[in-house]
């Protein structure tokens, strides 16, 4: 890159930046304007953090006299401890589905709305440049993102119960018996396995992607009306799904579209379970083998991703020529 | 060096309203040209022609590109400064230094950073933060240390105080233009610009009312400050405007000999404010 730069200087005539840089400068650049990418997550971690503190600290105050006590083998417990980790992914994809379409919602409107477009306009990167960078960040960057603060609060979760176990067990043991302090134990060990671990992050990787993939249409839809527009880009994204939704149920009493829509949103999340194949594969096979490359195909060959990726990719053309042509009238 | 930006028959309409009626002009390059009228000329929308930020019908060529169509390469060889609000209020001084930095083939960041150090700007400040002077300065100094071609400024010291109109033209002129740069400026307030000016464009209801350089003026337009008894012999001579102040009458006249006028009172070369006056009310009366 230095090479290009040096020669850049000594030529006055035709100089570009490596796109590449370009890019990846447009990217800090909404890492620096949107910094709820970092707060959402952080806030979603830290309710968990503390719930689940909470949680087990009124363990021992359960009212529940001996209960029938639980048989735990060590299968059941690396289930568990599977589950339980995954578990804790929901809420951070449930976040991300808000914080993307919001953030897709507004990255094209906030610098119309306060003029700053023009400054943007002035630099030499294109518009087709600056709405990708803004679907990386929305696409890539944010499922990223959601998947670190899954994965650090897991860590957090696991290094707590360790540390607590003892403390636990005793706990359990008198409110349910000797087997359920067993369990506790047994449930902690689980956690301390590196091959849990494994498999739970390749889940999430293959959540995040999958995550990216199902929102493509939701994004490219969020960046159009940002970048389309005159004003109140939500009301009117609102308004038009609302409407192309009531329409299509009064003229053909049908209700396909609002369909494809919950199944593209919830999709996303319901990725978790295409990817652990749901809890009937957890029963039959226990956790660690249940990301397999057959399940991951299987979910990757439904057609209603893919055409879904490509109204995505349509939006998303669609956003670049309204930011390109477009006259501000200002 | 050449003709940097060309203009035939430029027209852009708004509906009905005529923006833009069959403007033709060139700038040369090495030049200072004022775009000049009152507002809702069309000066704006001049300036969004020439920028590739609206559509428009005719033809125009800026630094030899197509600037609807090849806006992308023209952001490599023309700056522009839309207004003084238009920096992001969110960013900090030293994140849009680094980004232009990144982004910007000709920018020179420690130029920049030296013409910052001048001010009183906190590099670690928001924009927001900002008083709306320092974030002049701070859009200014980044595009003082951009190597353009050419540098557009739409109304730059609107909303300003007169000691920061003033450095602001001061900094323009000391720091940035030499003879490889070009400068168009788009104001209705004719004073603050006129003595840094090489060239006028007038523009009026669209269309293009005056198109000469500074140097030229005197050649072609003289003012004739008289008394009231002459008032009627000065008439006479077809003068473009008449003025009166105290006793006094101030008349332009538009490529009239000057000995036919001497004897009536004093010649002198007319202000552009008074130009301007003369040109946009002169179709009026």
């Amino acid at each position: 890159m230095n090479a290009v730069l040096e020669s850049g200087k000594a030529v006055a005539g035709a100089v570009h930046a490596p796109r590449l840089r370009v890019f990846n400068w447009l990217v800090r650049r909404e890492l620096w304007e949107h910094r709820g990418i970092w707060i959402a997550p952080a806030i979603c971690a830290a309710i968990i953090l503390f719930s689940s503190a909470v949680g087990q600290m009124n363990l021992g105050d359960s009212p529940t006299p001996h209960g029938p006590g639980l048989a735990v083998n060590a299968p059941a417990a690396d289930q568990w401890a599977g589950v339980a980790l995954l578990g804790m992914a929901v809420p951070f994809y449930i976040t991300l589905l808000f914080t993307q379409f919001f953030y897709a919602l507004n990255c094209l409107f906030d610098d119309r709305k306060d003029r700053s477009v023009l400054f943007w306009k002035s630099l030499p990167a294109s518009d087709l440049e600056t709405v990708l960078s803004k679907v990386f960040v929305a696409s890539v960057v944010l499922p990223l993102v959601a998947l670190l603060f899954t994965v650090a609060t897991q860590a957090v979760f696991a290094v707590l119960a360790a540390l607590r176990v003892g403390e636990i067990a005793t706990q359990l043991g008198t409110a349910f018996g000797p087997n359920a302090a067993a369990a506790a134990h047994a449930f902690v060990g689980a956690l301390g396995s590196p091959q849990l671990w494994l498999a739970d992050v390749l889940t999430l990787l293959w959540v995040a992607v999958g995550f990216a993939l199902w929102t493509l249409p939701i994004v490219g839809y969020a960046l159009l009306v940002s970048a389309a527009t005159a004003r109140a880009p939500f009301v009117f994204a609102a308004l038009l799904v609302g409407g192309v939704g009531l329409a299509e149920s009064l003229l053909f009493n049908s209700g396909w579209f609002v369909g494809q829509l919950f199944q593209h949103a919830v999709g996303a999340i319901v990725g978790l379970e295409h990817a652990t194949g749901g809890p009937a594969a957890v029963n039959a096979h226990g956790y660690v083998p249940s990301v397999s490359g057959e399940r991951l195909l299987a979910a990757l060959t439904s057609a209603d991703l893919w055409v879904g990726v490509l109204v995505g990719l349509l939006f998303i053309g669609g956003a670049v020529w309204a930011r390109r042509y477009r006259d501000e009238n200002t | 060096m050449g003709t940097l930006i060309e203009a035939k028959g430029l027209s852009k309409s708004y509906g009905s309203a005529r923006a833009l009626d069959d403007i033709s002009f060139t700038v040369e390059a090495g030049r200072i040209v004022g775009l000049i009228g009152p507002n809702g000329a069309g000066k704006t929308t001049a300036l969004k022609a020439l920028l590739g930020l609206t559509h428009y019908d005719g033809y125009l060529r800026v630094a030899g590109l197509d600037p609807y169509r090849q806006r992308d390469a023209l952001m490599q060889d023309v700056c522009f400064i839309a207004d003084v609000a238009v920096l992001p209020r969110w960013i900090r001084v030293h994140q849009v230094v680094a980004f232009v930095e990144g982004v910007h083939p000709r920018f020179r960041a420690a130029r920049c950073r030296e013409f910052l150090a001048r001010t009183s700007i906190p590099p670690k400040a928001q924009v927001k933060t900002l008083s709306k002077g320092m974030v002049t300065q701070l859009h200014l100094a980044i595009a003082m240390a951009i190597d353009a071609k050419l540098l557009v400024l739409d109304e730059p010291t609107l909303g300003l105080d007169i000691l920061a109109r003033k450095s602001f033209y001061d900094a323009l002129i000391n720091d940035y233009f030499d003879e490889t740069r070009t400068l168009l400026i788009t104001t209705h307030q004719v004073e603050e610009v006129e003595h840094l000016l090489t060239d006028l464009l007038f523009i009026n209801r669209g269309k293009l009312v005056l198109d000469t350089p500074m140097d030229r003026i005197g050649e072609r337009f003289v003012q004739l400050i008289t008394t009231a008894d002459q008032a009627a012999a000065a008439r006479a001579l077809g003068p473009i405007h008449e003025q009166q102040a105290l006793g006094r009458h101030a008349f332009i006249f538009d490529g009239k000999d000057s000995a036919a006028l001497a004897p009536l009172g004093e010649l002198r070369t007319p202000g552009v404010a008074d130009l301007f006056v003369a040109t946009m009310q002169g179709g009026r009366q």
